[in-house]
């Protein structure tokens, strides 16, 4: 998929646990791993709101583009 | 959650009427097998042998007596008696009672699977996750099995007339109600294209963080 979501990374440089992050914005931890691990369709903003303001970051930091290859296409 | 309590009574009479269903079903195809192996092939005494019936609507010259108004005291209304009307007997070991054993069995089959496949979106759904794409495909079998139904019907008819006009005067039909099924089909198949798409959305919702 086009959007790489780098929460993990985020998580890492902030040396938080997901667990702690999903206690904090209140929302389950299987549904924070869905979008840990990119396998979420769409983010709220009001999810993203949280995230930036718990991490102390921007939804670029979170959320990143990178163009899909065209033989990953085929 | 609204509409649970609705849910749950359709749930359970649906099920209930799945097994009356199918117990009359089991019984229909009982009797008439039995009716099969053990019933004569001579057509004798029909007032008192046991015989396959067919309602048939004959077709004959325009010279017969017109047909009967009954009136009552309900005003611009009369009951009429219709000429033409006929029950068509013959026995059971007949090519005639073979097909309608055939139907039946058909029919037998197509209303246990069908009331089936309803007892198991209700079985399978609930309002928290109304969804599911087995649902839809079960919602596309129930109309494709609607739509089937009419169309072996209609080769029945046709199949029946080949059987039995060659043989009679005057012209008759048998008398059936063939379309109704073909279109609550249809209309079931554009309900199931229509699930699916909630499938899709109700899985993209759930992957929304």
């Amino acid at each position: 998929m086009a959007i790489i979501v780098n929460l993990d990374v985020m998580l890492a440089k902030r040396k938080m646990q997901l667990t702690e992050l999903s206690e904090r914005m209140d929302i389950t931890l299987s549904n924070l791993s869905i979008l840990k691990t990119g396998k979420a369709k769409a983010i709220r903003f009001s999810s993203l709101e949280m995230i930036c303001e718990i991490l102390d970051c921007q939804p670029g930091d979170i959320l990143e583009y990178v163009p899909d290859r065209p033989e990953d296409k085929k | 959650m609204q509409g649970q309590r609705t849910f749950d009574i359709v749930r359970v009479l649906v099920n209930v009427v799945y097994y009356v269903v199918a117990l009359l079903a089991l019984l229909v195809v009982i009797l008439k097998s039995m009716a099969l192996v053990m019933g004569t092939q001579e057509l004798t005494d029909t007032s008192r042998q046991l015989t396959v019936n067919f309602d048939v609507k004959a077709f004959p010259k325009k010279d017969t007596l017109p047909p009967q108004l009954i009136y009552g005291s309900l005003k611009n209304a009369a009951l009429e008696k219709k000429e033409d009307m006929y029950t068509l007997r013959t026995t059971s070991r007949s090519p005639l009672g073979i097909y309608s054993y055939v139907m039946t069995l058909l029919g037998a089959i197509a209303v246990v699977t069908g009331m089936g496949w309803l007892r198991k979106i209700f079985q399978d759904s609930s309002l928290k996750e109304p969804f599911r794409a087995i649902n839809a495909m079960r919602i596309r079998n129930i109309g494709l099995l609607l739509i089937a139904a009419d169309v072996v019907r209609l080769i029945g008819y046709y199949i029946f007339n080949r059987m039995t006009n060659p043989y009679f005067t005057p012209y008759f039909e048998q008398y059936m109600e063939v379309g109704n099924s073909l279109w609550m089909g249809l209309l079931l198949l554009a309900l199931a294209v229509v699930y699916r798409r909630g499938v899709e959305i109700y899985k993209e919702n759930q992957l929304t963080i």
